[in-house]
């Protein structure tokens, strides 16, 4: 009780108000890059064409990674085919609005942001389904084996019970948008990759890229000294590390990769849409019966989209 | 954004003339809604003509009324002596707007002149008549939660953002235009903006090339009883889902004369003058204001997902008078 309710001086809080406190993107190094992520225009299909040549002759235009030519880095997902993990630029195959697409690098943030515009897409588009409450029927318990198995006799409970309580819930999408957008700088030297990330989780992410680049743990340093805000946001790989050390260890330079605000919205995870249906009940005196909610949310990270069905069952407490 | 070529004016004449020799030239006051749009390529420009050198922004009284030069900052004129105690009504709009940040930098003749903020606008993969003429209107059909319920077209359902000009527009204020001729225009604000019918590539009535210098309003009236209500989803820094900008002169309890201006509505400001002409000559009560607002909101044909903006119309209109009124 000593804290609570009482101002705290933060022992961060100078640095951070007077912008002492470094970000991702706002480590200076020598001969910097600057990498800028174009997306998807539309929501499942895939590419059918990509050309990148009026692009790559634009003022400061490094490279352009995209699917055609991005090195095939990233390791097969566990679990195969049934894991729909989202790799960035490895197949022309579209499955999220605002998927990326191309990574344009350049001498400057404007350049390499000017170039991407200049990069011509055209798509076979697929009808796609965007409201959770059009698909209900398609849902799918996407964790089964995890799930505990239904215990007691809810539905005679529940019609004989004196209390009851039944509810609807819908809880809308929201993107988190901390302050700082997500963005990392990466240099590679003698075989070493050092990435300034805004990560929660340092030591997931140092193994992701070890696996990725298939270089020891030892040889990567992930240096996050200050997360702007994340909310979660980036407690799990987002697909843009990978794809920073990718363009700093091929054009042999440091490259600085920052979302702008719009792709902010679809380039990490947000709270999905959700449906729940809730149904409690209680007997006489201190016996009560849990209905844990049946209900139906967009599973959505930014690796991908499936829909998962929370089994209902029943409890006796 | 595409290459352009920068240019600074240090006379209206020679902005005027620079931007009449360069077919795809543009304006630049506080480049608050235009660089962004430059970048995000909705907006493209051979050369930029920078006016923030031009002597227009003096606030001053002119003809019993103001003057309001059209580079002044929207700060400045929110907060200058003039608009405050004389045209209170403009004041109270002009800092409901946008951030400090923002009101510092952008101008007047740039706040009449900004551009719709419909997402389907601002995406350049998106269908949008607006944006290029002819490639549909992907609002009228998509999401269009914060899109118009009056005057819209099957071209395009848009809205103006600006607060500042529903003010203007309760405040019948005039537009000072000097056109390529040299010679000067004035426009009234109700012919200011248009209404998007077939052509929603124009916003306005401003021909290529004239450059807004003034904004005259008439002598002050509505200081006593006024009050601009906007209703947005956040408590600032947001677009009006719907405003109102209400004032009242009353003698007594009876209404002499009223203006009603709405945001978040329309292609333009909407002066609801079936509310006004339902209010003169009546008697300054909820009631009242109520059957005002219904006449008013008879004629909104709302989209898919803006049908609350009806109701929400109706009671913006009532507590805005109310408030005005002095009643809550």
């Amino acid at each position: 009780m000593r804290y609570i309710g009482k101002e705290m001086r933060r022992v961060d809080g100078i640095a951070k108000v007077t912008g002492r406190a470094k970000y991702a993107a706002e480590f200076e190094l020598s001969n910097l890059a600057y990498g800028y992520l174009k997306l998807s225009e539309i929501a499942k299909g895939t590419i059918t064409s990509l050309d990148t040549r009026e692009a790559e002759k634009a003022p400061g235009v490094l490279r352009i990674f995209t699917h055609l030519n991005a090195p095939k880095l990233f390791p097969a997902p566990p679990g195969g085919a049934d894991n729909k993990e989202f790799r960035p630029l490895m197949s022309p195959n579209i499955v999220f609005n605002g998927q990326p697409i191309a990574v344009v690098v350049a001498d400057t943030f404007e350049q390499a942001r000017y170039a991407s515009q200049l990069v011509k897409v055209t798509y076979s588009r697929q009808k796609s389904v965007t409201d959770l409450r059009t698909a209900l029927d398609s849902a799918r318990e996407t964790n089964a084996q995890k799930s505990p198995p239904p215990r007691g006799h809810f539905a005679s409970a529940y019609a004989a019970a004196p209390f009851k309580v039944e509810q609807e819930y819908n809880i809308p999408v929201e993107h988190h948008n901390p302050i700082e957008p997500h963005g990392a700088t990466a240099f590679w030297e003698d075989g070493k990759l050092t990435i300034f990330d805004k990560s929660q989780n340092v030591y997931q992410l140092r193994d992701y890229l070890s696996n990725t680049f298939k270089i020891a743990p030892e040889y990567v340093n992930v240096i996050t000294l200050f997360v702007g805000g994340a909310f979660g946001s980036s407690l799990s790989v987002n697909y843009y590390p990978p794809l920073v050390a990718l363009a700093a260890r091929e054009v042999e330079r440091p490259v600085r990769l920052v979302y702008t605000r719009r792709h902010m919205f679809t380039g990490h995870g947000y709270r999905p849409d959700t449906w729940q249906k809730s149904r409690h009940c209680r007997g006489q005196g201190w016996k009560a019966y849990c209905y844990i909610p049946s209900g139906c949310h967009q599973h959505i990270n930014v690796r991908g989209l499936l829909r998962g069905l929370l089994q209902g069952r029943a409890d006796s407490l | 954004m595409t290459p352009f070529n920068y240019l600074r004016a240090t006379t209206a004449e020679e902005a005027v003339e620079t931007i009449s020799s360069h077919p795809q030239a543009r304006y630049l006051g506080g480049g608050t809604n235009l660089l962004d749009l430059m970048k995000d390529n909705v907006e493209s420009a051979s050369d930029l003509v920078d006016l923030t050198q031009l002597p227009l922004t003096e606030i001053t009284e002119r003809n019993g009324g103001v003057s309001i030069g059209a580079l002044a900052k929207n700060s400045d004129t929110a907060n200058h002596e003039l608009i405050r105690t004389r045209y209170p009504l403009l004041t109270h709009a002009m800092l409901a707007a946008a951030s400090a940040q923002i009101r510092n930098m952008a101008t007047n003749g740039g706040n009449l002149l900004q551009r719709t903020r419909c997402g389907y606008f601002y995406d350049t993969a998106l269908p949008c008549n607006k944006r290029a003429p002819g490639t549909g209107c992907g609002a009228r059909e998509g999401l269009n939660r914060t899109h118009a319920i009056f005057g819209a077209s099957d071209k395009c359902v848009a809205v103006h953002p600006s607060d500042m000009a529903v003010a203007l527009a309760a405040l019948d204020a005039k537009i000072h235009v000097l056109t390529p001729k040299g010679t000067v225009r004035v426009i009234p604000i109700a012919d200011f903006h248009r209404l998007p019918e077939d052509h929603p590539e124009a916003d306005n009535t401003l021909q290529y090339g004239e450059l807004i210098e003034r904004i005259e309003l008439p002598p002050p009236r509505f200081t006593e009883n006024y009050y601009c209500l906007k209703v947005r989803d956040r408590t600032s820094y947001a677009f009006a889902l719907v405003s109102v900008a209400a004032a009242l002169e009353l003698d007594g309890k009876m209404i002499k004369d009223v203006r009603l201006a709405m945001g978040g509505v329309a292609h333009k400001p909407w002066r609801a003058h079936q509310a006004e002409k339902a209010l003169i000559g009546k008697e300054a009560t909820e009631h009242n204001f109520a059957t005002a607002a219904e006449a008013e909101m008879k004629a909104a044909r709302p989209l898919a997902h803006n049908g609350y903006k009806v109701e929400l119309g109706k009671r913006a209109i009532v507590r805005a008078l109310l408030r005005a009124n002095g009643t809550v």
